[in-house]
Parts: C-alpha cells; sequence; structure tokens
C-alpha cells in the first residue's frame, strides 16, 4: 500500500466499524452503552483536537510568552496562618496514624484507606492545580521539621551545626524513588487494605522525612527528597496562584510550569507519576488480569523460583510497574530524540531536563481521568468516616449515617470527564513545549518544526490514556 | 477464515486507539524523509541532477 493511501485506508476501516459497530464487536467488547459513538473514536476526535491545536499554535503563536509571564502580589500572608497550616497538618497526620493503629481494621470502615488513597493522592493534587503549593503549608513533616529547627535554634543558639550539604547529583532522585514506592505500595502491595500497615508505613515514611532534614536542612531536604512534597508542587506550577515566602501572587495558568528546576531526576519524578499512574490503568485491563493474562504468566513464572504465591504476585506487579514506567520514559525520550534531530547544539539529557515541565499537565491530566470517580464517590466516604474514624460507632460531627451517593454523575458523564481531561492536559503541553521551542530556537519555522514529534508523543500518551480507561472500564 | 474473525471483537479496538498515532508517526517519517532529501539535494555540490534519486 503507497503511503498516500494509507489514510484512505483508516478512513475506510473506520467508516466500516461505524457502519456495522455492534457486529465488529459482538464478542466480549462493552462500552458505556449512552455513548453516541464508539470509545475509540474519541482518541481520533482527541488527535485531531491536538492537530489543530499544535496548527494553530504554529501560526498565531510566535513569541514564547509563558516563560516571561509576570507575578503580581495580591496577599500578604501572616506568620499565624503558617503555624496553623502547619498545626493541622501534623494534627491530619496523627488522627490518620491513630485511626490506621487503633481503628477497625476492615478497609471501607476506617478513616486511614480513605484519607491516604483518595484524599491526599488525589485531593491534594487536584487542589494544587487550582490554588497553588497548598501541601508545603500542612506538610506534618516539614511543619514538625521547621518547629524542630526553630526549637533548636533557641536552645543551641549559634553552636547549632550547619547541614549537610546536599549531594547535586541526588538532585530529585529521591523524591521519584518516593512517588514510585508509593504507587507500589498503592498498586502492588497485598497488605494495602489493611490500615495498620499502611498507618506504619506513614510513620516510616515521616521518620525517613525528619531524619532527612536534621542532615541536609528541612528546605533543602523537601525541595528533593519528599515525594509527595515534589510531586505535589510541580502540580502547583500549572496553578494561577503561587505561595512564594509569605506572598500569595497571581499568574497565568501554565506560566509557573516555566520555572521547573532543571535538577538531575526531575524529568525522572514527572515521568514516574504518568507511568505509575499508567500502570495503574493497564493493571485493571484485560491483559494483566485476564485468565492466561500478564500476571498469571508472571506471576507462575516467579512463583517457579519458589518465592510464594503472594511474593510472586507482588514480584508480578512489581515488574510491571517498572516495564510502564520505563515505557512512559522512552516514549518522553522519543520526542526528545526528535527534538534533537532539529539541530541547535543541545544534548539530548539537555533537552529532556528542559521539556520535562511539559510532562507536568500530562501527569495531572492522567491522575484526573484515572481517579475522577474515585474522588468523587469514595471522597464521599469521608463525611462519614471523620465522625467515626475509628470504625467503632461513634458519630462525633453527627454525620456518621451519611451515604455514598452514586448518582451524582452517570458513567457517560465520567467518560467525558476523563475525555476532556486527557485533552486540555495534552493541550496545555503542547503549549508549554512551544512556548519552550520559541524560547530555545528563537525561529517560529524551527520551532515549531521541533516539535514535530513531541505532537507524535502527545497524541501517543492521549490514545494510551483513552485506551486504558476504555480497557480498565470493560 | 472464520475461527479468526469470530474474535476480532476482543482485539481490534485496541488497534483502531492506535491508528491516529501510525497515521501521524508514518506521516511525519514520510516528511521528515523528504526533508532530508530536499536538504541533500540543496548541499550537493553542481545542483539537483546529483541530489540522490528514489
Amino acid at each position: 500500500m503507497s503511503l498516500r493511501r494509507l489514510p484512505a485506508a483508516a478512513l475506510g476501516v473506520a467508516a466500516l466499524c461505524l457502519i456495522a459497530p455492534a457486529g465488529a464487536s459482538a464478542h466480549g467488547i462493552s462500552q458505556r452503552a449512552d455513548l453516541p459513538i464508539p470509545e475509540w473514536l474519541f482518541a481520533w476526535g482527541a488527535a485531531l483536537v491536538l492537530l489543530a491545536s499544535f496548527v494553530a499554535l504554529s501560526v498565531l503563536w510566535r513569541r514564547p510568552v509563558l516563560e516571561h509571564a509576570r507575578e503580581r502580589v495580591i496577599l500578604r500572608v501572616p506568620l499565624v496562618l503558617e503555624v496553623l497550616a502547619g498545626v493541622i497538618g501534623i494534627a491530619a497526620f496523627a488522627a490518620v496514624v491513630y485511626a490506621g493503629l487503633a481503628g477497625n481494621q476492615t478497609t471501607t470502615a476506617n478513616l486511614a484507606p480513605t484519607a491516604i488513597f483518595v484524599l491526599f493522592w488525589v485531593g491534594v493534587p487536584c487542589a494544587s492545580v487550582l490554588l497553588g503549593d497548598v501541601f508545603a503549608g500542612f506538610s506534618p513533616w516539614r511543619a514538625t521539621g521547621r518547629f524542630a529547627g526553630w526549637v533548636a535554634t533557641r536552645v543551641a543558639g549559634a553552636d547549632l551545626p550547619t547541614p549537610l550539604t546536599y549531594p547535586e547529583r541526588l538532585g530529585r532522585w529521591p523524591a521519584a524513588l518516593g512517588v514510585l514506592s508509593f504507587a507500589w505500595i498503592e498498586l502492588v502491595y497485598t497488605g494495602r487494605t489493611d490500615p495498620s500497615h499502611l498507618a506504619v508505613l506513614a510513620l516510616v515514611y515521616a521518620g525517613v522525612m525528619l531524619a532527612g532534614m536534621s542532615f541536609y536542612g528541612v528546605e533543602t531536604w523537601t525541595r528533593n527528597a519528599d515525594g509527595f512534597g515534589v510531586a505535589f508542587g510541580l502540580l502547583a506550577l500549572l496553578a494561577p496562584l503561587d505561595w512564594s515566602g509569605r506572598e500569595l501572587r497571581l499568574r497565568p495558568p501554565l506560566a509557573g510550569a516555566t520555572a521547573m528546576p532543571q535538577v538531575a531526576g526531575a524529568v525522572a519524578v514527572v515521568v514516574t507519576m504518568i507511568g505509575t499512574t499508567t500502570f495503574d490503568g493497564f493493571s485493571q485491563g484485560s491483559i494483566w488480569t485476564g485468565t492466561n493474562g500478564l500476571l498469571q504468566r508472571l506471576t507462575d513464572a516467579l512463583d517457579g523460583f519458589g518465592l510464594g504465591r503472594e511474593a510472586a504476585i507482588q514480584g508480578a506487579g512489581t515488574v510491571g510497574l517498572l516495564a510502564v514506567v520505563l515505557i512512559v520514559a522512552g516514549l518522553y525520550r522519543l520526542g526528545v530524540a526528535g527534538m534533537h534531530s532539529v539541530g541547535g547544539g543541545l544534548s539530548s539529557d539537555d533537552l529532556a531536563r528542559r521539556f520535562a515541565h511539559t510532562l507536568i499537565p500530562i501527569a495531572f491530566a492522567y491522575l484526573v481521568a484515572h481517579y475522577f470517580s474515585l474522588l468523587l464517590f469514595q471522597g464521599q466516604a469521608i463525611v462519614y468516616l471523620i465522625s467515626d474514624p475509628l470504625g467503632q460507632g461513634s458519630d462525633i460531627f453527627g454525620t456518621s449515617s451519611s451515604t455514598i451517593d452514586y448518582s451524582l454523575i452517570a458513567g457517560s458523564g465520567i467518560w467525558y470527564v476523563q475525555v476532556a481531561a486527557l485533552v486540555t492536559g495534552h493541550v496545555g503541553a503542547l503549549i508549554l513545549a512551544h512556548d519552550r521551542a520559541l524560547t530555545l530556537w528563537g525561529d517560529s519555522r524551527i520551532a515549531t518544526r521541533s516539535q514535530y514529534w513531541m505532537l507524535l508523543v502527545m497524541v501517543t500518551f492521549t490514545s494510551l490514556g483513552l485506551w486504558l480507561l476504555s480497557a480498565a472500564s470493560q | 477464515m472464520t475461527p479468526p474473525l469470530a474474535h476480532i471483537g476482543h482485539w481490534y479496538h485496541a488497534l483502531l486507539y492506535m491508528v491516529p498515532v501510525v497515521v501521524l508517526g508514518v506521516g511525519l517519517w514520510w516528511s521528515g524523509r523528504r526533508d532530508a532529501r530536499a536538504r541533500a539535494e540543496a548541499a550537493a555540490p553542481g545542483g539537483d541532477e546529483r541530489a540522490p534519486q528514489d
């Protein structure tokens, strides 16, 4: 088949499937019944939106705008607010850990699992994108570290030893490891539904954070090694609000992302965020979970080494998780290699770091697409869990009898939100990439050409995301 | 003929998600090849007649 006929052939296949979609999907393929078109056609539409956005950017966006965006101070934040936020963060952490250790060990009856996996891991990122880096204020380990530092300064005065110099080459790799470890607990660890296990792990994490802060200083350690602080901080760069020092500043949305530090491990953090969410979607599909699926086969293979069934299942999950993260990293490097082919004297590693911020909106889009319904439905459980955090029949705030309203949104509504999140996130990524390319290459024609392969990467991520969501719902 | 087609519904939709990626990828590859050929023609001493031909 000649290349010229390829698009026509693709359209022909699509037309045939549209004519007889029921026949083509007679076996095993189901989709949300109230959608007007097949789910896969949304991927085609999303690709067209990205293509149109790319063309529009190349024609209408001729000079960098976001890189030089100005921030405007709109509020001075009093010290007491910082202290209050820290106290609330520590109190919430203590309540969750106590509930996990002392409460009912049924997953749904205990506050800890929902607070950690829904409110903390999904709710805080959403709040960060809307309101800026709120977690920095509420972080229990950062607040504890700062308080300990304040006390130590008062007691020891000038005798207090200066913090060690943080190794530059270590950069944000510890944060990437932190995100990967949390994802492993969430998606692979078989004890993830056990509230007491989660509470112990939370204490271990806080202990590691405090130990690191004591060696390298609170801010240095938080900026580089706190997986949650770094991940939420990156997402907050998309927000129109910036809490710098004790000032609240207003800036154009997305503009903050251009200030993402280009340090070692910075790419790894964002790639890990996308990769782990991708694995979450993939691990719910039939290719992974089906009879004789990848999970089954990997588990059988690892079981052959005498690990035991549970360890083999976790081993299989670990292999899958790492493989998907590496695939996402490979896709990004493909886009970078395409940019490198344009020239300009920048190495691939340098380009990878300079364009890493373009992955932030994708990471958020994947998070919303995969966890929106979890936050919407399971998030409601917090209303009764705060009244009965231990699951032992208490009714502290009089809300313990509330229930989850599953009629808030229909299945098709969730799908539309997921599609909108993925498309918006990837258009945001294209905007950031185009703006950075204009800064680096100057000439808008070369800048546009440099982004051809990034466009392919964006379309791939969008199609992949929609396929995973579709496969997970079947 | 019948058995593979009978099961096509199990996997064909996954391929449909890849169509935009494949179409765009092929388009970029073709466009890059054309640009490279044009550059080679422009760089070749003596003009277009020495440029590589398909």
